[in-house]
């Protein structure tokens, strides 16, 4: 049985409630540094292909940090899902060789995807075991298992229908981008819409009651992880179209800290219940203007990661104070 | 029609010939003038674009955060400031990320400069989107590990095949073609490892029996871990292949700490190696050196190559450099006692060029 | 909550030494170079870096907190170390005295992040971590420099009474951290920050104080894991601390610390940092790729969690909410 148990719809639906008083002080964060970046470098940071950059620089992280989103929601941590993103491309890329076709390997990548989230859910539900230590042994696990694939080598990608994805636009956008703005708009309606996304952000809340009001809490869990592994998948299918390749080591840099740090700047709790899509997508969007910016500003390498960790820190902080003076 | 180059120039030649290019450079240092390392030209001859000076040139490094790389940054700058026709050098850090240094080249790109160097995290990776800058018009030069396919203008590098089968031919020699030899390389999967072991394995002699092969991520503290635990494993072992000066240091390390006898092994040109062979060789009688630099010099070369395209000259498709052996004979030449353990003794740069980047 | 008996002396104790005694069995039965004296030794001292390092994570852990700090002062310890130290022995008072304080520096601002500003410790320690790696990218311009005296080395080579000194300090500051949470008031106020901050807090007492302190210890033994690691190394390397981010939440987590903070021990993360070693010594010894050894690895991690769940039949909640 699944019951509706969150009666707290938005009141208003207005353009700025919809966005949320939190995402109003990252939405400053953003046009702050985007004016800073702008002035800085007036004659590259506003063109068109510069936003674009970003915009494809941002898709994988993107994705990740809303499906992280919706896992710290519903009260879990992923911290596999770099590692998925590794595995799904080899797997694309072996398929690819196999098959030959590509919708076979596509669906090939989001089932592996699909399936390695869904091992973690039941690790984590039926073990049980900690969410952070049982992703943390399948990150080990996946980025092995990616390693093996083809003896620590990548696979290259030959034919075009792959590089189209890639490389290919629509009314002046790249597919990548298109995809994000898909999976957002996916995100946003399943969170916000749905009875199920609503019944996750009360199963995080309070599980407790949750259990009581008769949402099948351990069925959630395995279907929120496995869809996490699933857009892991996706953001692999980016990767590998992106590089023409399948990389074993992709995803291994901290992708999925980042991810989870987005959806943090985002406003999630991860006590679980609180944070939002467009939220997380802010939060991406002020990580990759940063990061373009400091690249385009020449900011010496290593200051870069200096400020970046200064600047997340303060942004938590500012989104802190925020939330103490709503008074929550 | 392809036209196969394969003529060898001494490096000094083409240091004097290039030296009129780019202006004069000073050769002030010892090791980097007075070898004889090789500079091949391979494949058809690339014709430039030939387009007005001043250059803006960028460099997309996959990441830094080790000594090599910060000398290969430093003797680019160095080369790039004495370059009349380079009006700004752009260098930009993929911090070991496959992704970010895609985008890092989009970012190159978009800000419009006439080149790129690179030095890719993934040969593969990379590939599309060098091909798709070569496309518009940007030269393009990978250096030190090569990119998949030809999507690119010029390469610039050492053989890496050749370079593991030339020390594994040493290893085999210092062994006299009989005993046990554990290996040791970088980071799980890389392919210049992967190149370099292949070479080594065809070079041994059917008596050199291989115990193991481990990543030690060319770091002394990984490499003395991994070593550790293979002297448990294999009571004997005779000698140790390995890519780098940091795992052939590490792994000494490792035996020294165990109470064993240095052996011979094989590396780079990792000063603090080499002061250890200095240090421990009159109590270690079958200790033995046997080392390619992986020169941190390579880069000038990118870069001129980038240059004489632009101006619309000729050069190679590519250019593999051959590295001399540094052995028990000569390693007295590289050594620097006053140096840090982290410089790599061959090099470009000049004394003084050398404290600045380490702060000694 | 009255979980039985051996629950609760497994609990004390760490059911994770059962998971060390099973792996060892398993391991030298595959590969007998493991039974040996000179191989368990090895272990013990390789062991000792991590586990120092996780003594501190514990204490984080214990109030609900976790350090992700950890490996950039891991990272910066040894740079900074290696740098004043200089290959000079009188310089060592300078750079241990040095590091110190820049290790209770970033713990108390880590500690003033989290229990004043209320920022998430993930994040807070996350971004603090970019910020020393970015520090020690500064400091060396990605070239470090220095080296240790021959008399500094012998505190990550040497052995006394046939243990290796890394070793020896381990279990000296494993057993003061035992009897600091265990038998001081300071002890049982961490304990009870953890289990419930808001019930302690009306209880009198300073969550504040208590973090802080955590998050200062936390970095303290970073740094001195990281003063081991460069003794045994005795060079400089940028890349040193990042394996420590992640696997000192492991072996507390492994030790079986739950991370919703209030219940774990010292004794086990000492048990969970020998797992952690043992396995990837195993896995360097056996003949197998970085693949299977990743795979192998992952595998054991979870098993050794669920076969700790099963023998301490607790009741605890360690799972996801």
């Amino acid at each position: 049985m699944t019951a509706d148990i969150t009666n707290v719809r938005p009141a208003s639906r207005g353009w700025f409630s919809r966005i949320g008083a939190q995402n109003v002080s990252l939405l400053i964060s953003l046009v702050v540094l985007l004016a800073i970046f702008g002035a800085l470098r007036p004659d590259v940071f506003f063109t068109p292909r510069n936003l674009i950059n970003i915009g494809l620089a941002v898709t994988i992280l993107g994705i990740l940090a809303m499906a992280q989103t919706v896992v710290i929601v519903s009260g879990g941590l992923d911290i596999s899902v770099g590692s998925i993103v590794g595995l799904s491309t080899m797997v694309l890329a072996v398929a690819l060789q196999e098959t030959g076709s590509i919708p076979l390997g596509i669906l090939a990548c989001l089932a592996a995807g699909l399936l390695a989230g869904a091992v973690n859910g039941l690790i984590i539900v039926y073990g049980p075991v900690n969410a952070v230590i049982a992703t943390l042994g399948t990150m080990s696990a996946f980025r092995g298992l990616a390693y093996l694939m083809n003896n620590g080598n990548s696979i290259p990608i030959v034919g075009d229908g792959l590089r189209l994805l890639g490389t290919g636009t629509l009314l002046g956008l790249p597919f990548a981008i298109w995809l994000l703005i898909a999976v957002m708009a996916a995100f946003i309606v399943f969170t916000r819409e749905t009875i199920v996304g609503r019944n996750i952000y009360a199963m995080g809340g309070n599980p407790t009651v949750a259990r009581l009001a008769g949402i099948a809490v351990h069925r959630y869990q395995v279907g929120i992880y496995a869809m996490s592994g699933c857009a892991a998948a996706i953001a692999g299918i980016v990767l590998a179209s992106r590089t023409m390749s399948g990389q074993p080591a992709s995803g291994s840099q901290g992708l999925e800290l980042e991810a989870i740090t987005a959806a943090i700047l985002g406003g999630c709790a991860l006590q679980g219940g609180k944070g939002t899509i467009v939220g997380a997508m802010l939060g991406v969007l002020i990580i990759g203007v940063l990061n373009n910016g400091m690249i385009l500003t020449s900011v010496p390498t290593f200051y870069q990661l200096l400020a970046k960790g200064a600047l997340l820190i303060l942004a938590v902080i500012v989104q802190e104070r925020q939330r103490t003076r709503n008074g929550e | 029609m392809k036209t196969l180059f394969h003529s060898s120039i001494s490096r000094r030649a083409v240091l004097s010939g290039a030296a009129g290019l780019a202006a004069g450079l000073a050769l002030g240092t010892r090791a980097f003038a007075q070898e004889g390392a090789q500079l091949t030209p391979v494949g058809a001859m690339v014709k430039g674009m030939a387009k007005p000076g001043p250059y803006r040139i960028g460099f997309s490094n996959g990441f830094s955060g080790n000594s090599w790389r910060a000398m290969a940054i430093a003797a680019l700058q160095a080369e790039a400031k004495k370059t009349p026709d380079i009006a700004e050098f752009i260098v930009v850090d993929g911090q070991g990320d496959i992704n970010k240094q895609v985008n890092d080249i989009e970012t190159l790109v978009n800000q419009q400069v006439d080149a790129i160097l690179v030095i890719a995290n993934s040969g593969s990776a990379v590939a599309p989107v060098l091909k798709s800058a070569t496309d518009e018009g940007v030269v393009t030069v990978p250096f030190n590990l090569p990119v998949d396919g030809e999507g690119w203008s010029t390469y610039v590098g050492t053989d890496p095949v050749k370079k593991g089968g030339v020390l594994g031919k040493w290893l085999n020699d210092a062994l006299g073609g009989k005993g046990k030899v554990v290996a040791l390389g970088g980071l799980p999967g890389n392919s210049y490892t992967a190149a370099g072991w292949e070479g080594a394995q065809k070079a041994f002699a059917p008596g050199i029996e291989v115990l193991t092969f481990k990543d030690a991520f060319w770091e002394e503290d990984k490499a003395k871990v991994v070593m550790a635990d293979l002297i448990a494993a294999y009571p004997e072992i005779d000698g140790v292949w390995c890519d780098g000066g940091q795992n052939a240091a590490g792994a000494m390390k490792a035996l020294l700490a165990a109470g064993k006898p240095l052996v011979p092994v094989t590396g780079d040109d990792y000063n603090g190696l080499l002061k250890l062979y200095k240090a421990e060789k009159p109590n270690q009688p079958k200790f033995d050196i046997g080392l390619l630099s992986e020169p941190t010099w390579q880069g000038i070369f990118a870069l001129r190559a980038a240059v004489s395209l632009l101006k619309g000259e000729e050069v190679a498709k590519q250019q593999i450099l051959t590295p001399s052996l540094i052995t028990a004979a000569n390693y007295e030449k590289y050594l620097r006692p006053d140096l840090p353990d982290g410089v790599f003794a061959d090099t470009s740069l000049t004394d003084d060029e050398l404290r600045a980047i380490f702060k000694s | 909550m009255s979980p039985g008996r051996v629950s609760q002396i497994l609990s004390s104790f760490g059911a994770v030494w059962i998971a060390v005694a099973g792996l060892y069995v398993v391991s030298g039965l595959l590969s007998p170079a493991m039974f040996s004296t000179g191989q368990v030794i090895n272990i013990l001292q390789v062991a000792s870096f991590l586990g120092v390092i996780a003594a501190g994570q514990t204490i984080v852990i214990l109030t609900g907190g976790i350090d992700l700090s950890q490996a950039g002062v891991v990272t910066l310890t040894n740079i900074v170390a290696a740098s004043l130290m200089a290959g000079l022995s009188e310089n060592i008072p300078l750079a241990v005295g040095m590091v110190v304080f820049l290790a209770l520096a970033v713990g108390a601002i880590n500690g003033l992040l989290v229990a004043a500003l209320g920022i998430t410790p993930l994040i807070a320690t996350l971004g603090m971590n970019s910020i020393l790696f970015g520090a020690a990218l500064v400091y060396t311009g990605g070239a470090p420099s220095g080296g240790t005296p021959a008399s500094f080395q012998w505190v990550g080579n040497g052995a006394l009474f046939g243990l290796p000194v890394p070793t020896l300090f381990w279990i000296a500051l494993t057993f003061l951290l035992l009897v600091m949470t265990r038998k001081t008031v300071w002890g049982r106020r961490l304990y009870a920050t953890g289990a419930n901050p808001r019930a302690a807090g009306m209880m009198g007492v300073s969550t504040l104080r208590i973090d802080l302190s955590a998050y200062m210890l936390s970095s303290l033994t970073a740094a001195f894991g990281g003063l081991l690691l460069t003794a045994y190394t005795g060079s400089p390397s940028l890349g040193i601390g990042n394996q420590f981010m992640l696997t000192s939440v492991a072996a507390v987590v492994v030790g079986g610390a739950a991370l919703t903070g209030g219940a774990g021990s010292v004794l086990a993360t000492m048990g969970g940092a020998v797992f952690i070693t043992e396995l990837s010594s195993f896995t360097n010894i056996i003949r197998v790729s970085s693949g299977t050894q990743l795979v192998v690895q992952g595998l054991l991690i979870l098993v050794s969690v669920l076969a700790y769940r099963v023998l301490s039949m607790s009741r605890r909640t360690g799972s996801a909410i």
